[in-house]
């Protein structure tokens, strides 16, 4: 049996990355390029990547190599899309247990390398961070600023008291 | 349509300008905020809205676009406390100098964010058993000093409307971008209905999907209803109520281009009335149909489809409800017409739950003589069968089931027998056929039998069977009685023969009259325990999985 296709993957500072065609894959946008260019011995730039999250990325992609591929036209307006599972499933949950700073370096890789089943996770980590906390919770914990007056955050918060028991 | 406000190009000078980190920029990129929001709760959302503008609209966008009451909106206009009193007529009076623009304004600037919407006044809000229904009263206020014309809801695209005061309250929620209406009116006189029907001709150019529930009689607004339907160029699918396929409705709907399932409603049972059952589907007509369902007596049934034959010869899935006499001859004649004339058929479904009052007292159980005659069918991916007395198979007739069904995904034969009628101990199932369907039956998704004999226990402690289901994601139990203090054995070997979780199902389908048995609600319980015992067992089998 000879050995699975390889393509090597260069960061944003560099360093090159030597995986399976097959576990690359798992991102849309390069196995777009590898369609579009044809199998090449030349890495593959991703700029907007360094090292330590690509490393972490693939990690997710060589975990998940065997998965079906979900559906290309996933429209998040679909109506399929809109009731989501908010479930992580427990090797997900363990992976994605770092810090604030390389979660949200992980959600803009899996955004910009296209990686959809990543980008969810990471943005379910995110909801599960917001869930139960106060406007000011929420603002602390990400470096919001308010430009509410308070008369506007009452107001808000009068018309959708309806939803807060929900 | 501007309603999906976006902070995009600002967000994008301002992470531009700031050079923030990565977690501003991701949460100031619109589309990685708004997936963020997808995933959370209503609470979650309301408290979002609150944090800047940037995450304002967003978030009252996911909020609002799925409304499981009218009343968050109708709050934005008065308190809802004003009309718990309805006795008070003279509020309705009052209301129309309470609001002023800025009420409206507000309104819409919800309203233009909701895309489903679901009312059911048999519901009460946030559990106050005061809260008033939403009668016509107030909406037929609210249309009249609504600033911007009569659609409430521009943008609304799936409604649901359960009512027992008068329908014509559904009106000013209709929007042109409807493609899915549920409308469920009881307690309707026929005039109501047949205004409402009158009222929404052209209204609805956009409706994919509608579902009807009613006790009004079809042919008494067969007529309006069939001109309304004749503005729907873009039905694909509809829900009828018993005895509705009169010939001004099958005349209509021939003629829609796109129409491919006609289903039938349940939530009403109507008077039994042969007369009124479907006669022909013309040739040429329902050029797209796939898919029927209907009530009729077997020999009407015979009648209509040989009648209707170009139609039918190109169905795929057919239902009858029969009514009248069910003896076996008469199945059997009606099978053995659709296995000759629909060899094609890949879904049949066969309601033998006759009412109560005309069920005859000899009733037999069935046979498999009624499978066998339908085995031409050789393509059939799905089988129901609803009957008063449960199906009992050998292993040699589950064998012989998958040798003619390969196909066969959804097998749904007789779980839920009623217990009016002496269910004897030799009808049923033993529990360890199961393995035989998963033999016999490997693509089965969905099994649905009645079990009575759990002895002798067939879990021998190894979850890894050599033959198991391919992609069973449910068994359904039906009435079934409970496996009681066996719960986890039974749960054991169901998920030593699955790969997946499957779902654990009980209690009686759509299709069943009759009584429950005497101990269910101990029942029920002991199905729960079964569940929890299903997931334990498969946690622990595909946790070995893994770690080979």
């Amino acid at each position: 049996m000879s050995a699975a296709p390889q393509v090597t993957l260069e960061s944003s500072d560099g360093e090159k990355f030597k995986v399976d065609k097959e576990v690359a894959e798992r991102s849309v946008l390069i196995k777009n390029m590898i369609e579009d260019v044809g199998e090449s011995d030349n890495p593959i730039p991703l700029p907007n990547v360094n090292a330590s999250v690509l490393k972490k990325v693939l990690e997710y992609c060589e975990h998940h190599r065997g998965d079906p591929l979900p559906a290309a036209d996933a429209d998040p307006s679909n109506d399929d899309n809109r009731k989501r599972a908010t479930e992580i499933s427990d090797w997900d949950q363990k992976f994605i247990q770092v810090d604030q700073e390389m979660l949200f370096e992980i959600i803009l890789a899996a955004n910009y390398m296209d990686i959809k089943p990543l980008l969810d996770v990471g943005c379910k980590t995110v909801a599960n961070m917001i869930k139960g906390k106060t406007p000011e919770e929420i603002r602390k914990l990400f470096n919001i600023v308010n430009d509410f007056t308070p008369e506007e955050e009452a107001q808000i918060k009068k018309e959708n008291e309806w939803a807060e028991d929900r | 349509m501007s309603v999906q406000v976006s902070a995009g190009d600002e967000a994008a000078e301002l992470v531009a300008s700031l050079a923030l980190g990565p977690t501003a920029q991701a949460l100031f990129i619109p589309e990685l905020l708004s997936l963020v929001l997808s995933f959370s709760n209503p609470a979650c959302l309301a408290t979002s809205a609150r944090v800047c503008k940037g995450w304002c609209d967003p978030a009252l966008n996911h909020l609002w676009r799925d409304l499981h009451s009218a009343f968050p909106l109708l709050e934005l206009l008065f308190d809802i406390n004003l009309i718990k009193d309805q006795h008070d007529s003279l509020f309705f009076k009052k209301l129309a100098h309470i609001l002023v623009d800025a009420d409206w304004d507000r309104f819409h600037s919800y309203g233009n964010r909701v895309r489903s919407l679901e009312f059911d006044e048999t519901i009460t809000y946030r559990g106050d058993p005061d809260t008033p229904d939403l009668d016509s009263n107030i909406v037929a206020v609210l249309c009249l000093h609504h600033p911007f014309g009569a659609v409430f809801l521009p943008y609304l695209q799936e409604l649901s409307w359960t009512t027992r005061g008068s329908a014509l309250s559904v009106l000013p929620f209709l929007s042109g971008e409807l493609r899915e209406l549920h409308l469920e009116m009881s307690t309707q006189t026929v005039s109501t209905a047949s205004d409402l029907f009158k009222a929404i001709r052209h209204r609805t150019p956009r409706l994919v999907n509608f579902h009807l529930e009613t006790e009004v009689q079809g042919v008494s607004v067969d007529t309006p209803l069939a001109r309304w339907l004749r503005t729907t160029e873009n039905l694909e699918e509809i829900s009828l109520p018993p005895y509705y396929l009169t010939p001004a409705l099958i005349q209509t709907l021939g003629s829609l281009p796109k129409l491919t399932i006609i289903r039938q409603s349940t939530k009403f049972t109507h008077a039994k009335n042969s007369s009124k059952a479907p006669q022909y589907l013309p040739t040429g007509t329902f050029p797209n149909l796939d898919s029927i369902s209907f009530n009729a007596t077997l020999s009407e049934a015979r009648r209509f489809l040989l009648a209707s034959q170009e139609v039918v010869s190109r169905l795929s899935s057919i239902g009858l409800h029969a009514c009248g006499r069910l003896d076996t001859e008469n199945i059997l004649n009606f099978t053995q017409h659709i296995a000759q004339n629909c060899p094609m058929m890949t879904e049949i479904g066969l309601n033998l739950f006759t009412d109560l009052r005309s069920r005859e007292q000899s009733l037999s159980p069935l046979s498999m003589a009624l499978l066998e005659s339908l085995y031409p069918c050789a393509g059939l991916e799905a089988l129901s069968i609803g009957h008063p007395l449960p199906f009992t198979f050998q292993e040699d007739d589950v064998m012989q089931i998958g040798r003619a069904w390969p196909q066969m995904s959804f097998f749904d034969v007789g779980p839920d027998p009623d217990f009016s009628l002496p269910v004897a101990g030799h009808m049923g199932n033993s529990f360890s056929i199961l393995s035989v369907f998963a033999k016999a039956l490997p693509k089965l998704e969905l099994l649905s039998i009645y079990f009575n004999k759990w002895e002798p226990l067939p879990f021998t402690g190894n979850l890894y069977l050599q033959t198991q289901f391919q992609q069973l994601t449910e068994v359904r139990f039906g009435l079934s009685p409970a496996p009681g203090g066996q719960s986890r054995q039974v749960g054991f070997y169901i998920a030593s023969l699955c790969k997946e979780r499957p779902a654990i199902g009980y209690g009686k389908t759509g299709w069943h009259i009759g009584a429950l048995p005497n101990d269910w609600a101990q029942a029920e319980t002991a199905w729960k325990e079964v569940d929890d015992a299903v997931g334990f067992a498969m946690e622990v089998k595909l946790a070995g999985l893994r770690s080979l």
